[in-house]
């Protein structure tokens, strides 16, 4: 790395550590708080005598990473729960287990599962279900079929928005991309916008909404009439509301996230929003061939130094590292004693010594973090991955032949199933198949790869990711989003463009060459907001799909003042570097001009992750 | 009249008592043949005869009739009581009016006051077992004591209404008891553990009992034998087996009880006045006596002619007689103060300057002024006072006096008075004989106008109580609602009854005609019902009852314009279980979102023959054949999965315009050639290929040596050079074969060229074979890059330099550390750069 860069990258870190309120406007720890306290009392309202009678709680393992967050083992056995276990296993035979508790998602498929829990158990103990948002008429009707509603006692947990971040919410409905845009099934249309108007009970009422897509459309349309119930307020801190469908632009969730904390969810899978498994010593036990031992590590926003460096891609972190231990060495040589020191000097430095400590504990385990993730880095095939990437995004016609090749050779290779479909949908989202090259790729892809992954291509066909760009919705979205809102940098330094140097300063700082549409999209209709926005959503986004757009101005009373943010509602879900790109805006702009914003979204996803969920 | 109002006061001790009549009662009943309970706030009284009582053969009371009458006396309802059902232990009334009987079995009754029955619950079959020997019950909950000495209750009766509640045991009495216990409630709202808790009296030990143990609270010297804890939940009066009355804090604070000895062996019944004092009633034919007692020495004893029953209420005591009821309780200080006989205090003065006034004697005037300073104060007197008066010519009086008191002050806040007016005009209509509710001022206050508005929907005064949601600012809603449930009911015309229940309801905003719909149906009035829901302005509301209505079509509708995907799930699971299949498809398929709902419904529960049959009716071939193919992945069963893959083969054909459908059905026949060949290879090599991919199926050949079966496949399905080559690579380097590895790649020229040869001996981790192939790769990066993986760095840079890359040595710069071969890059960059 040449001096120059080492020295750019010094200043943006400086900047960054200055710029420690840099903190969203949410309290993430009074909402868990809140969501525990509405936990338990649902617990309570059960009236089981925990002390004589064996309660047990039996939970859905896709919940596993939001329960982490309300309830931890140690209260469950402190308020008399005795243990935890998931549908998918059977309980131990004959016990005197007195009260079960089920935890759920109404997801149909779990009908079978419950079932045959609850008949080894329904003579000897007393049985209630937590569903989470609610309990749906269809669900109750499966139970009822089968006979089990009447053993049940039934309550609905409407969880609401979980905060992932000072400024992110979630409502972890991973499944929503696939029920409502692929299916249709419009069902968790209502609870989205529940939750928002339980948003803005909190924080106050919205002055506008503006949006585009369909399932924002039919959100909205619950939201407007709901206005008029809400509480005055004299000031609120949510000034707009963007709603966008994920459809408008899939492409940013099938890319490689390039940032610290995208890279982090692609190779570790972020769970609940802030934890990660790391191994904790990955060779040596490895040969001892033993597991190895993993432990989990907590990223959220107390970590003064992640929070500052997570939106910045990876090549630049190393360096911010570097910097930091320097500036923390620096300091921790100011703080050594010197001999004409008064007691008031002496307890001053005293006081500094345990925030150093934990800045370096934080710097240690990112250098740990780090090290990992360059392993994967550095490996050519992702070095090849994030260069397909690149051709693709720029869809230069020379490199067509170059990418579809890559492709074939990874299929060949038999690589992982689900980062063949990836590349596959990128491919016929940017350049496009034609239908013959997509029918041998199809006839390829199946011979590897056992036939049963035909259920899986069929599905990415029905939700358009993949298909003869003859039929392709989606495949013109991107050519038409790239010109419009000038998404990639085609002066670009080809040899120069891995992970390994980039440039921060320009806005590009998520992906290398390459903005997401989203984030351009709201920079410009930000910047005036009337003109700008009805100029985008009429005309620019037009031509994408004739889905609907709104943009309404509320009669709120309430007043607004540069604290008020811009919520951006994700339908259908975000990925972490988007957000990224996104808060680069406030980088850029400053406070108080519209790029304050709160993110909420249905789901967060890596590129994995979203196929997998379709 | 100021003597008049003192009349009936007597003093007990410090305080001033007053006992007045409020109705006299037209009723014909004889309370020393009945069981006569009234509900507290101004409730309802049960009237049943005693079987305990004497009985008079030729009476008609004879018959076992329960009577609900107001506390004016007048009848609202009754019922026979059908003995079969069993013995009656306790009747009594808890919140909302509602009566509760007790069985003897265990069996509990909930009746409202017309008698119509509510719930009914058993206490469950320990209790039954154990037979109830008494039974108490308080607002919200029922004890009972089993001939075992076990107390079990209902903590919350609307809880086991609700079907949440349950019957929970309180702990066990550890020793033996002898004598029936006397015993009261302390209810959870009192209790310090927020449960049911019991107070009893055994073995001359008092226990306070409660879901866990049960603690000695004191040692008396006798056995209690009645006991009842005051309004407030603060204060228990106990009467011993020695005809001495103590009162003791429930908390257990007690040190010294106050007491007080009757001389009387006889337990009375106790009943507390609000929570001031005693009443002590001892019933008997010839000679019943009331000894009101409530602290120090202080008691008084009233005579009565007949048996009485009597109600505590939170301020007082209502004492029932068979022609009076009448109120006891404290008289307030501010009626005192005005209405004391030579009493001159302000608000005397002003009552008295008033009277004057309107004599129209100058006086008025006098008496105002020598009271000017304190005239506020007079004038709220006066107005408190007004609201204790139950007359209504007296509470005119004090308002007038207050009026009066007031035009001589400036700047007095008129609220307190308009509020006055307010709540007295709507006390005096309850009061009203014709209504029955003789509540004080207290009661109101306490229980809020809500209840009583609900007390009057309760009797079906509804046009009272919508004048009085009128006139106290209420929302109407309930009442309307209530009043159009009710009118549902009668006969009246459909088209009559909708008109008035319509004309009635349209102008409330937001009133919701779901459950009157409901109501109607109910009364088996569907016209009605169907009219009337037309006008819910709620989609949610309408949709349930729709469906009970058995309106399908129209709920369907109504779901999917509400856009609740929920409620259209609703619907369509209704019509699955209740219609006939045709027909349920027929009316789905008149609306394009359920029926995507219901294949989204179908997926997920896996209902593939419901799938077929909608997409058999939509002709949605391709849809079809991928339902078959969903089934033939998940059937086990060879035979049948064939016959499934076939089948989707035959949809997909069927659209002959769709190149698609058509090379997916080549896709789908190749799968069924495969299976069958797996299927053979299987029988012939006893090894299980079936569920494998064609290459994975080439690779498992080749491992176990049968080349030319591999080669057979690999022409069979057309599998590219190219990628059979990469299996046989991948394949010989799994088994160690690199001799035949490296004759293969001799062969002849490699389609995918050397590279995969390489790769594979580096995943094996053998670089010298590697060597073999390495020069034998056509791109000089790739070729450098493998170079460098083995550690062949000269190598490498020779390649680099022979392609002039300075790029490429720079990286074998950064990755080299032998520093030979670096001094050597260096000369080769040096070289390159000048040129």
């Amino acid at each position: 790395m040449s001096s120059n860069m080492a020295k750019r990258d010094l200043n943006i870190s400086n900047n960054e550590i200055e710029n420690k309120t840099q903190q969203g406007p949410l309290n993430t720890e009074d909402w868990i708080k809140l969501k525990k306290l509405q936990f338990w009392s649902i617990i309570d309202s059960f009236k089981i005598n925990f002390v004589q009678e064996k309660t047990i709680l039996v939970i859905d393992k896709k919940l596993v990473g939001l329960f982490s967050l309300i309830f931890t083992m140690d209260q469950l056995k402190e308020k008399g729960i005795r243990s935890l276990s998931y549908f998918e296993e059977q309980l131990s035979q004959v016990d005197d287990t007195k009260h079960i508790i089920y935890l759920c998602r109404p997801r149909l498929e779990l009908i079978p599962l419950l079932s045959i829990h609850m008949k080894s158990y329904q003579s000897r103990s007393q049985m209630y279900l937590m569903a989470l948002p609610k309990l749906e008429f269809s669900f109750s009707y499966l139970l009822e079929k089968e006979g089990l509603l009447g053993l049940l006692k039934t309550v609905s947990f409407d969880i609401g928005f979980i905060p992932y971040d000072t400024d992110l919410l979630s409502l972890e409905l991973t499944d929503f991309y696939s029920r409502s845009f692929v299916e249709n099934d419009n069902y968790q249309i209502e609870t989205i916008a529940r939750s928002i108007i339980q948003l803005e009970q909190l924080y106050g009422p919205f002055q506008n909404i503006i949006g585009k897509g369909t399932k924002s459309k039919l959100i909205c349309d619950y939201l407007l009439p709901a206005q008029d119930t809400l509480p005055p307020f004299e000031s609120s801190q949510m000034k707009t509301l963007i709603l966008l469908d994920r459809n408008i632009d899939v492409l940013p969730m099938l890319l490689t996230q390039q940032t610290y904390q995208g890279l982090i969810d692609e190779i570790f899978t972020i769970s609940s929003g802030c934890s990660i498994m790391l191994d904790e010593d990955d060779q040596i036990d490895q040969q001892q061939q033993q597991p190895p031992r993993t432990r989990k590590v907590i990223l959220d926003s107390k970590d003064i130094l992640f929070s500052n460096i997570k939106n910045f891609n990876f090549s630049t972190i190393p360096a911010m590292l570097h910097n930091n231990a320097l500036l923390l060495n620096d300091n921790y040589q100011s703080i050594k004693p010197t001999n004409n020191m008064s007691i008031p000097d002496l307890k001053r430095l005293v006081s500094k010594i345990p925030s150093i400590q934990s800045q370096k504990d934080a710097i240690n385990l990112h250098t740990i973090i780090s090290e990992r993730l360059l392993k994967t880095v550095k490996f050519e095939d992702f070095q090849n991955r994030i260069q397909f990437e690149y051709e693709c995004l720029l869809s230069t016609s020379d490199a067509n032949n170059k990418s579809l090749e890559y492709i074939q050779n990874m299929i060949i290779r038999r690589k992982p199933m689900y980062q063949i479909l990836r590349l596959i949908c990128i491919y016929c989202l940017t350049f496009g198949m034609s239908a013959k090259v997509y029918q041998s790729m199809i006839k390829d892809f199946i011979h590897v790869y056992e036939y049963e992954s035909v259920p899986i291509l069929l599905r990415l066909e029905k939700s358009g990711l993949i298909g003869p760009k003859e039929t392709l919705a989606l495949y013109n979205n991107y050519q038409i989003l790239r010109k419009q809102f000038k998404l990639t940098n085609n002066s670009f330094d080809q040899n120069n463009n891995n992970v390994t140097s980039q440039s921060p300063n320009t806005d590009d700082v998520t992906y290398s060459g390459y903005v997401p549409s989203i984030t351009r999209i709201i920079e410009r209709g930000q910047q005036q907001r009337q003109t700008e926005w009805k100029n985008i959503l009429e005309s620019k986004l037009l031509p994408i799909n004739n889905s609907p757009y709104f943009q309404y101005n509320l009669k709120s009373t309430a007043k607004y003042n540069e604290n008020s943010s811009t919520v951006i509602f994700f339908v259908g879900g975000v990925s972490y570097s988007e957000l990224a790109s996104l808060r680069h805006l406030k980088n850029i702009y400053g406070k108080g001009v519209g790029y304050d914003f709160l993110f909420a979204t249905t789901n967060i996803a890596n590129s994995t992750s979203f196929l997998m969920n379709i | 009249m100021s003597v008049l109002a003192s009349s009936n006061w007597s003093i007990i001790g410090n305080s001033t008592y007053s006992k007045k009549e409020i109705y006299s009662l037209p009723w014909d009943i004889d309370l020393k043949q009945s069981i006569v309970v009234g509900a507290p706030f101004g409730g309802p009284i049960v009237v049943y005869r005693d079987s305990s009582k004497l009985l008079e053969v030729n009476s008609q009371n004879s018959k076992n009739i329960i009577r609900i009458f107001t506390a004016a006396g007048y009848e609202m309802s009754k019922m026979m009581w059908d003995s079969t059902k069993g013995n009656i232990v306790t009747m009594d009334w808890i919140e909302k009016e509602r009566l509760v009987i007790v069985l003897e079995s265990g069996i509990v009754l909930i009746y409202n006051i017309f008698c119509e029955l509510l719930s009914q619950f058993s206490m469950g079959d320990a209790v039954k077992k154990e037979g109830i020997i008494d039974c108490k019950i308080w607002s919200d909950g029922i004890v009972v004591l089993t001939g075992q000495v076990n107390f079990y209750t209902v903590p919350s009766v609307e809880d086991i209404i609700r079907e949440c509640g349950r019957v929970i045991q309180l702990a066990k009495i550890q020793e033996e008891v002898k004598v029936k216990p006397g015993w009261c409630i302390l209810e959870p709202k009192h209790s310090v553990s927020q449960g049911v808790e019991v107070f009893a009296s055994i073995n001359e030990t008092l226990y306070l009992i409660d879901e866990d143990k049960a603690d000695s609270q004191l040692d008396s010297i006798s056995n209690i034998t009645r006991m009842v804890v005051s309004p407030s939940g603060i204060k228990m009066a106990c009467f011993d087996a020695r005809g001495v009355l103590w009162i003791v804090n429930t908390d257990g604070s007690t040190t010294s009880p106050v007491k007080f000895e009757t001389k009387s062996q006889k337990a009375p019944l106790l009943k507390w006045c609000g929570n001031d004092g005693v009443m002590m009633y001892w019933d008997s034919v010839k000679d019943p006596v009331l000894l009101y007692f409530s602290q120090g020495d202080t008691w008084a004893k009233y005579t009565t002619d007949s048996s009485v029953s009597l109600v505590t209420e939170i301020d007082g005591l209502r004492i029932i007689s068979n022609r009076t009821s009448e109120f006891f309780g404290k008289v307030s200080d501010v009626t005192i103060d005005i209405f004391k006989i030579g009493s001159t205090s302000p608000a005397a003065m002003l009552y008295d300057a008033t009277e004057h006034f309107i004599n129209k004697s100058p006086r008025a005037d006098e008496s105002i002024r020598s009271i000017k300073s304190d005239l506020e104060l007079a004038v709220n007197s006066c107005i408190l006072a007004a609201g204790y008066e139950f007359s209504g010519s007296e509470q005119s009086k004090l308002l007038t006096a207050a009026s009066f008191g007031k035009c001589f002050l400036d700047g007095y806040n008129p609220n307190a008075f308009v509020n006055m007016c307010r709540s007295l005009r709507a006390l005096n209509a309850v009061r009203n004989f014709e209504i029955g509710i003789p509540l004080t001022i207290q009661q109101f206050t306490e229980i809020g106008p809500e209840e009583v508005i609900d007390k009057l929907i309760n009797r079906r005064k509804h046009l009272l109580a919508w004048r009085m949601c009128d006139y106290l600012k209420i929302k109407s809603d309930v009442v309307l609602n209530h009043w159009a449930c009710t009118k549902v009911r009668t006969d009246i015309d459909d088209n009559e009854l909708s008109r008035i229940i319509i004309n009635k309801l349209e102008s409330v905003p937001g009133i919701s005609f779901a459950n009157i719909a409901s109501a109607a149906y109910m009364a088996n009035r569907k016209k009605l019902a169907a009219k009337l829901l037309e006008y819910e302005p709620k989609a949610a509301d309408q949709v349930p009852p729709l469906i009970k209505m058995g309106e399908s079509e129209t709920a369907l509708g109504k779901a999917i314009e509400s856009g609740d995907t929920d409620l259209v799930y609703l619907v369509l699971l209704d019509m699955k279980r209740n219609r006939p299949l045709a027909d349920f498809l027929e009316v789905t398929f008149s609306k394009s979102v359920a029926v995507d709902l219901l294949i989204s419904y179908c997926k997920q529960n896996k209902d593939m023959n419901l799938l077929k049959e909608i997409y058999g009716i939509k002709q949605q071939t391709k849809e079809m054949s991928f339902t078959f193919l969903y089934e033939a992945f998940r059937e086990p069963n060879f035979e049948k999965r064939l016959g499934s893959f076939e089948k989707s083969k035959e949809f997909f054909q069927q659209n002959k315009q769709d190149k698609d459908d058509q090379s997916n059905a080549q896709l789908v026949q190749e799968q069924i050639k495969l299976e069958i060949l797996q299927k053979e290879l299987e029988n012939t090599t006893k090894e299980s290929f079936l569920g494998m991919s064609i290459s994975d199926t080439i690779y498992k050949l080749i491992i176990t040596n049968d080349s030319k079966k591999a080669m057979n496949l690999k022409s069979e399905f057309k599998v590219p050079d190219k990628r059979f080559w990469w299996i046989k690579i991948k394949a010989l380097s799994a088994l160690d074969k690199w001799e035949e590895l490296f004759q293969f790649s001799k062969e002849k020229k490699s389609p995918i060229g050397y590279e995969p040869f390489a790769e594979v001996c580096l995943e094996q981790n053998q670089p010298t074979e590697a060597l073999k192939y390495i020069p034998k790769v056509q791109d000089p990066v790739n070729r450098v890059q493998l170079y460098i993986q083995i550690n062949y760095y000269r190598e490498a840079a020779e390649v680099a330099f022979k392609e002039k890359s300075i790029d490429l040595l720079n990286l074998i710069a950064r990755k080299c550390t032998n520093p030979e071969v670096l001094n050597l890059v260096d000369q080769m960059r040096s070289q390159l750069q000048r040129r």
